[in-house]
């Protein structure tokens, strides 16, 4: 079972782990990337423990995210 | 030829680890979780009095009013003038010869409160929990300026926000600021005092400057409590406000809410999900329910703990005493006295010998039933009247179960689980044990307070006069101070 539903911009990302992150009660983070939330997925897990979290965002902010960044490091178009 | 003796009494400080373990947070130079307590010789050697435990960090003041940090150091919370992570206690220089006498330690940063009631803090700084008018990180200890007028006593830490309170004379004044998102700023939301220069901190709910808690201005606040997303404070006559994220899916508490009016409570610990409060007659009770419910931990902690409907409930009524004994007799509940919020079916239940009956049947609907009734004494609950011009907002309060013939001296919780220390010295624990936070030797969960064992005999420590137990999220702490009376034999002519 999700340990909680966390919205998007209640995340914070992480340079470093090139992740949205959200506190786990481990005291590691709960983590998710932009390809994950390209791709739909919804859950944020802790590589420390077993809990996960469920992530709600609109999934349509990141496609377009996306496309935006394949044109910009391919110089061509992509369609996504 | 004269025989004397030379008599002084010594403090020893003992210090013990265990749980999650992963950033350094157990200051035992490891990285790695322990499952049962571990000694940690340099705070005992430091004579550490208070430790403050965040999410992967703590913080200790020394014998000598230094502070000692270690753990995770992303955002700067450890306070060293980097991000490092270190597994081992450090000095803070910028702090030396302040005279450190108090910190608390949130998610990921840290306020330490000098002698001279002066307030710092190091840290994350991203929703203003440092409280320097920015939401800039810092990672050396800063001095609150918009506090430094004020002798603050006492400060607390959440996930993303930090209460301060300032007792002066008879008035008592609590501040906050960090994350509003869940209303664990005890501020109603503003719509007049924004600023051309804060249009990011409105849209992000967030209060980069302290701010008083006008809701608590009347009341003589005398100790404050923050973790996760919630609040709490009590008043010198045992009255305890909470707000904050909801508890068990309630709604979020966007001002401090009054608690069962007539109970009077002495300490309050919260976590992530759930509260604890100990009451002046030495009884626990406990609010909100585990989140950690995939292994099983919500339904043992539920039935762990009794409800009492008429302690949250302003139009409960108790039922009258011959029907309550009646109830007794037969072994099981049924519906007596009017009441909104209770909805009453006949429950299979059991009762012991203290009397509460206990629920046993249906656990879906069982906050809801009448599970608990004071057997033969139905006057002794007059006590847990509910003032009635309370708001709603409040959550059900229960009983720990399990504590019978102990009595509580101390509390702290971490996220997930929690501790306490018995009058006879035992620290005991339970809730979520996935990374050994609860010391028992397994990452098993614990729905009722088990007694921790130290150097293998649980009686170990009886012979200490003070035991201190504090709580991260994941991990926890124990100090234990002994008094020790060394005479040495002089002989001379």
């Amino acid at each position: 079972m999700s340990y909680d539903d966390v919205e998007i911009e209640d995340m914070e990302w992480s340079d470093e782990l090139q992740a949205y992150t959200y506190p786990c009660p481990c005291g590691d983070l709960f983590q998710i990337t932009r390809d994950e939330l390209r791709t739909g997925e919804e859950i944020a897990r802790c590589p420390s423990c077993s809990l996960y979290i469920t992530v709600i965002y609109n999934a349509e902010d990141f496609q377009e995210q996306m496309s935006t960044i394949q044109k910009d490091s391919t110089g061509i178009p992509v369609v996504v | 030829m004269i025989n004397r003796e030379e008599c002084v009494d010594e403090k020893e400080v003992r210090v013990w680890s265990w749980g999650a373990g992963t950033y350094g947070q157990l200051a035992v130079g490891s990285v790695h979780d322990a499952l049962l307590p571990q000694p940690v010789p340099t705070l005992g050697h430091h004579g550490v009095s208070l430790i403050a435990c965040g999410g992967a960090h703590a913080a200790a003041i020394t014998d000598k009013c230094d502070v000692v940090t270690w753990g995770r150091g992303s955002g700067g919370a450890l306070g060293h003038g980097d991000i490092a992570t270190i597994p081992f206690p450090k000095i803070v220089h910028s702090l030396q010869g302040k005279k450190i006498r108090y910190v608390a330690a949130g998610w990921n940063h840290t306020a330490f409160i000098a002698e001279n009631g002066k307030i710092f803090t190091c840290g994350d700084g991203a929703f203003g929990q440092l409280g320097h008018g920015d939401l800039k990180s810092c990672s050396t200890p800063r001095m609150i300026i918009e506090l430094s007028l004020q002798t603050v006593s006492f400060v607390a830490c959440g996930m993303r926000h930090t209460l301060a309170l300032v007792i002066g004379g008879e008035t008592s004044t609590v501040f906050s600021f960090g994350s509003s998102k869940c209303g664990q700023l005890g501020i109603a939301p503003s719509t007049t005092n924004v600023t051309a220069l804060q249009p990011l901190a409105k849209k992000s709910q967030k209060e980069c400057i302290p701010k008083q808690i006008h809701k608590l201005i009347k009341d003589n606040v005398s100790c404050i409590a923050a973790n996760g997303d919630h609040s709490a404070a009590i008043t010198d006559s045992g009255s305890l406000y909470l707000w904050g994220k909801g508890y068990a899916g309630d709604p979020d508490i966007f001002l401090p809410s009054l608690v069962a009016g007539n109970l009077s409570f002495c300490q309050v610990a919260l976590s992530w999900s759930q509260g604890l409060g100990l009451s002046r007659d030495g009884e626990l009770l406990t609010w909100g329910s585990s989140k950690c419910s995939q292994s099983g931990l919500e339904s043992r902690i539920q039935g762990a703990v009794s409800y009492d409907p008429s302690l949250t409930n302003p139009d409960f009524t108790y039922p009258e005493e011959n029907q309550t004994r009646g109830i007794i007799n037969q072994n099981k509940v049924f519906f007596i006295g009017g009441t909104s919020g209770v909805n009453l079916t006949s429950e299979a239940s059991s009762h012991n010998d203290d009397g509460w009956v206990r629920h046993v049947g249906n656990s879906e609907e069982q906050s809801l039933n009448l599970s608990c009734l004071k057997k033969n004494d139905i006057s002794l609950d007059d006590r847990y009247s509910v003032n009635a011009q309370s708001n709603s907002a409040r959550p059900r309060i229960w009983r720990v179960q399990g504590l019978e013939g102990i009595k509580v001296v101390q509390i702290a919780a971490g996220a997930e689980h929690f501790a306490l220390v018995s009058d006879f010295g035992a620290v005991m624990t339970w809730g979520w044990g996935e990374h050994g936070q609860l010391g028992f030797g397994t990452d098993n969960d614990q729905g009722f307070p088990h007694e921790v064992c130290f150097d293998g005999s649980p009686n170990h420590a009886k012979s200490a006069c003070s035991i201190r137990v504090c709580c991260g999220s994941g991990f926890m702490f124990t100090i234990k101070e002994y008094h020790i009376h060394r005479c040495l034999r002089l002989e001379g002519i």
